[in-house]
């Protein structure tokens, strides 16, 4: 009898579970600034058109031609380059963890009360503005790789992540920022560019994480970005 | 560490999968078209994201929506996720070693219309559903060195093996390592490919279907 009430209210809590939607599905709210400087929010999360829902997924509609099949509703699907780049591992450093989109927007949910985590685009600025991940912030990952060419940038980045320089020059990096760097994909070397070149200045590996899927695996997977 | 990442790139193997006796070129796929295109804004990330301009040949169009849920990067802490360079090393080593297996974990229909070569196919199902596919499950089994009854298993044998599916959206994968964890499969013999076809496919590597 124990085991059937058991089992039974095992039963009931796991539909209840499966009525409340994944993480990726709920989402996080992020809040951004407008070009007047005014605050709105924005909640980022897998969006699943409800067209879409209806697609069989089967050999056809995912894989035949260029993959998704022409039947497919735009809605729910998108096209990349695959041709441009290269391939990089799975891990840059053996202490550095790479992350996925989940992980990625654990990181927008833990910012909103921690302020020592960012969420960091590598890319310049026009690209940043063009499409990014809502959250996120922009340090362009030259800063890091040339930073004799970019020596003010530079400091100033330093200065808000928090390494603070001692009076022999040297950075200190007790307190320093935990970063979540990003670029276009897989196949692009911006984000492991600006991961080597912090490295190579002593910033704490631990406090570095990497999203290898970037902007491609962000989209591919439907998940909201900041332009329409 | 950079020299590593560009010496791995340039790794492309020659495998033999198990019933295709051609050798094929492991490789990524690059049309001359391609190296034409700037890798600007427009191009990338217009509307439908690849631009109407880019040639049909540099770009795969992907479905955004499917899957239940998105898998995390780490299933269990001794398991390692793999990228598209490890899955290529895999796929070299295996070669000469017998104890590594590469498996597709979707079913046969979908391996059959395209996979990533060298690949063999498990179906998910065949180990989570033993008593729907009792034969199936004992020929697995077998395929994967483990040894001994239902009442004892023994693990000190099983192949080293790598799986994927169809992308991170896809559950057939974690579902096999779940099931695989739960005979008491070693968690360190397990790799797990999170990227899948999808991956694959959007940084243009070779598979069985040629367009």
């Amino acid at each position: 009898m124990l085991k059937f009430i058991i089992s039974l209210s095992l039963l009931l809590t796991s539909f209840l579970f499966a009525e409340n939607k994944s993480f990726e599905l709920r989402g996080v709210s992020v809040m951004m600034k407008d070009k007047g400087g005014k605050a709105y929010e924005v909640t980022v999360k897998r969006k699943i058109p409800d067209e879409c829902k209806k697609v069989l997924i089967d050999n056809d509609t995912l894989w035949t031609g260029n993959f998704a099949h022409k039947s497919v509703p735009e809605a729910c699907k998108s096209t990349y380059v695959h041709t441009k780049g290269r391939l990089l591992p799975m891990q840059l450093d053996l202490d550095l963890e790479t992350y996925g989109e989940l992980e990625v927007l654990y990181t927008l949910k833990e910012m909103k009360t921690d302020p020592n985590i960012v969420l960091v685009d590598a890319r310049t600025k026009q690209w940043f503005k063009y499409r990014t991940i809502p959250g996120s912030i922009n340090m362009p990952f030259r800063y890091f790789k040339n930073k004799d060419e970019y020596e003010f940038e530079f400091e100033y980045a330093m200065k808000y992540l928090g390494a603070v320089k001692d009076k022999d020059d040297n950075y200190n990096f007790d307190n320093v920022k935990t970063m979540v760097i990003f670029c276009n994909g897989p196949w692009c070397s911006q984000s492991p560019d600006m991961i080597f070149a912090l490295m190579k200045v002593g910033y704490p590996s631990e406090k570095l994480k990497w999203y290898r899927g970037g902007m491609q695996d962000w989209l591919s997977a439907g998940m909201t970005s900041t332009r329409k | 560490m950079y020299k590593l990442m560009i010496t791995m790139v340039f790794v492309f193997s020659c495998i033999q999968a198990e019933d295709v006796k051609t050798d094929t070129l492991l490789k990524r796929e690059i049309d001359p078209k391609c190296k034409l295109i700037p890798i600007t804004n427009d191009m990338f990330w217009e509307a439908g994201y690849a631009s109407s301009e880019v040639p049909d040949v540099c770009k795969a169009t992907f479905i955004t929506s499917a899957g239940q849920n998105i898998s995390p990067m780490i299933l269990h802490k001794k398991i390692e996720t793999y990228g598209e360079m490890e899955v290529i090393s895999f796929i070299d080593k295996m070669k000469d070693d017998d104890s590594m297996l590469f498996i597709d974990t979707r079913d046969e229909e979908w391996y059959g219309y395209n996979t990533i070569p060298g690949a063999t196919n498990i179906h998910y199902a065949y180990i989570m559903m033993q008593e729907t596919f009792p034969d199936e499950y004992k020929a697995s089994l077998k395929r994967l060195g483990i040894k001994g009854t239902k009442k004892s298993y023994d693990f000190s044998q099983v192949k080293t093996i790598l799986l994927f599916c169809n992308g991170s959206w896809c559950s057939q994968s974690p579902k096999m390592i779940k099931a695989l964890l739960a005979l008491g499969y070693p968690p360190e013999k397990m790799k797990w490919y999170r990227g899948g076809m999808d991956d694959w496919l959007g940084l243009s590597m070779t598979t069985t279907r040629t367009k």
